[in-house]
């Protein structure tokens, strides 16, 4: 004679089988399998505790995704509102490099970080592999 | 004559190289030398960073020159096209979009910095052996190239002009007292020859260029005009720049700071130090208790330091004056043969130096 708990582990591992069975998670399934488990489990067994199965593990993960995807899409700074022209008005971006905006705010900081830059950008902005030069060859 | 024809042909044959060079010399003589200085760099070996800091630091006289350093490079090719330029007739024209403001691209000026120390360097290596001519030729190359580099008058350009200026005659102030009164008088003529090196005033004055640029750009795209100062906004209050008389405001206020500016960079001397330091002074003063920041935001982003610009106009001006004092003299120079200028004969770190007065600038010109 099988007891109540080997009918909830048949019904728990049939539906587990179907579960596997569908490649996508089943909403409706889930729903439906709570519902018979709900309905399945007697009385006295309801307050006996927390036991893994392979739907519990199935729905958990599901949730963990859910939650993992809500988590970091909270985590990612929020979008900048477009921003209007105003009285606050501060420096944001690096200019262009080689331009005299780019020189004289690195002059502002001092003569030599203005030629450190200079030093930099001669062997990095045009170097003699750079493709204007390949007409000279 | 009995092979006429045949002697003709040999004449020319013979000829032929020396015509075509003349031909050659003529036609670089009439080049753009912004084209040639172009076509030296792409003869430009390339260096590695560390290569390249040495080098700098042979030319900024930090570190002795030795011949192995520039054994693995070729430099004859980038040099060929550095000699032509500097013997062009033809202005120099940089071929620089002024339409974009200080946006503006000028890469020229790494590069002309780049040559810089490549020439002296090469000066040095022909000092080391003895080749004081040679190394003197170098030296005018070098003082042409600041000049080009400073040829368009624009604060930056100045800046630039005025450091390899300096930086050349801190290399003739270091071997001069070896050369004899013959090589020394040579140099001084030869230097005295050099077109003039732009102004401070002359460069300041083109500042407005770049504002009445903007003011034009804000007044058909306000964000894309902001955007090339890489300024944002934020506010949530209205947008003052909706008033069109707001933006006249701004740049008005500007152009009243810049006048007061330029009549203080027309002064001389010391007098044109002062008046600088107090223009600054006045300005920040007024920046700070003026609450208007959107009417003097130009002012505040845009206004440069002239106070720095003119430190470094004024030290190329002190540096000419002592290296022409030193060729003048030669080792025999002299406290008593100093007497009436703005520096004077100091005995440092086992060396000889020419100290300025005033200034923070001094001259090495014996070891």
């Amino acid at each position: 004679m099988k007891d109540d708990n080997q009918d909830l582990t048949e019904l728990l591992q049939n539906d587990a089988q179907r579960i596997r069975e569908s490649e996508e998670f089943d909403f409706i399934l889930h729903q439906d399998t709570m519902r018979r488990i709900r309905l399945e489990e007697p009385g006295e067994n309801r307050e006996r505790g927390f036991y893994w199965s392979p739907l519990k593990v199935s729905a958990t993960a599901a949730i963990a995704v859910i939650a993992a995807v809500l988590v970091f899409r909270f985590d990612e700074p929020p979008a900048q509102p477009e921003t209007k022209s105003g009285q606050e008005i501060a420096q944001v971006a690096d200019p262009e490099p080689s331009s005299v905006l780019s020189y004289r705010n690195a002059f502002a900081e001092g003569e030599d970080v203005l030629l450190a830059m200079l030093d930099q950008e001669a062997r990095v902005v045009l170097p003699r592999s750079a493709a204007v030069f390949e007409s000279n060859r | 004559m009995k092979y006429p024809i045949k002697s003709i042909i040999l004449v020319i044959l013979c000829c032929a190289p020396s015509l075509l060079r003349a031909a050659e010399v003529r036609s670089s003589r009439n080049t753009n030398p912004a084209l040639l200085y172009w076509q030296a760099a792409a003869e430009l070996p390339p260096l590695s960073e560390a290569q390249a800091r040495q080098l700098r630091e042979i030319a900024d006289g930090k570190i002795p020159f030795k011949a192995e350093i520039i054994e693995e490079f070729d430099f004859e090719q980038p040099v060929k096209f550095l000699r032509k330029a500097v013997v062009s007739e033809a202005p120099c024209e940089w071929g620089l979009a002024w339409e974009e403001g200080v946006a503006m691209t000028t890469p020229h000026l790494a590069k002309m910095r780049e040559f810089s120390t490549i020439v002296l360097v090469l000066a040095e290596a022909k000092f080391a052996k003895g080749e004081v001519a040679g190394g003197i030729d170098l030296l005018l190359v070098a003082h042409h190239i600041a000049r080009d580099a400073g040829v368009t008058p624009f604060l930056i350009s100045n800046i630039i002009q005025n450091v390899l200026e300096r930086r050349t005659i801190e290399t003739a102030a270091r071997h001069c007292m070896s050369w004899d009164a013959e090589m020394r008088g040579d140099y001084a003529r030869r230097q005295s020859e050099l077109p003039g090196l732009s102004s401070l005033p002359q460069a300041f004055a083109w500042e407005l260029a770049w504002i009445d640029a903007w003011e034009k750009e804000l007044l058909e795209d306000f964000d894309q005009a902001r955007e090339k100062l890489g300024l944002a906004a934020s506010s949530t209050e209205s947008d003052p720049f909706e008033d069109p008389k707001l933006v006249h405001e701004m740049t008005d206020s500007y152009r009243k700071v810049h006048a007061k500016g330029m009549a203080a960079l027309k002064l001389k001397g010391k007098a044109r130090r002062v008046a600088v330091a107090e223009f600054e002074e006045n300005m920040t003063a007024d920046l700070t208790a003026n609450k208007k920041l959107t009417r003097n935001i130009l002012v505040a982003l845009a206004m440069p330091t002239l106070n720095k610009m003119v430190r470094g106009e004024d030290q190329t001006s002190i540096a000419r004056a002592m290296l022409k004092s030193a060729l003048k003299h030669g080792p025999e120079i002299s406290e008593k043969g100093l007497e009436g200028q703005p520096f004077k004969l100091v005995r440092k770190d086992g060396g000889w130096e020419l100290e300025s007065k005033e200034l923070e600038f001094s001259l090495k010109i014996r070891k």
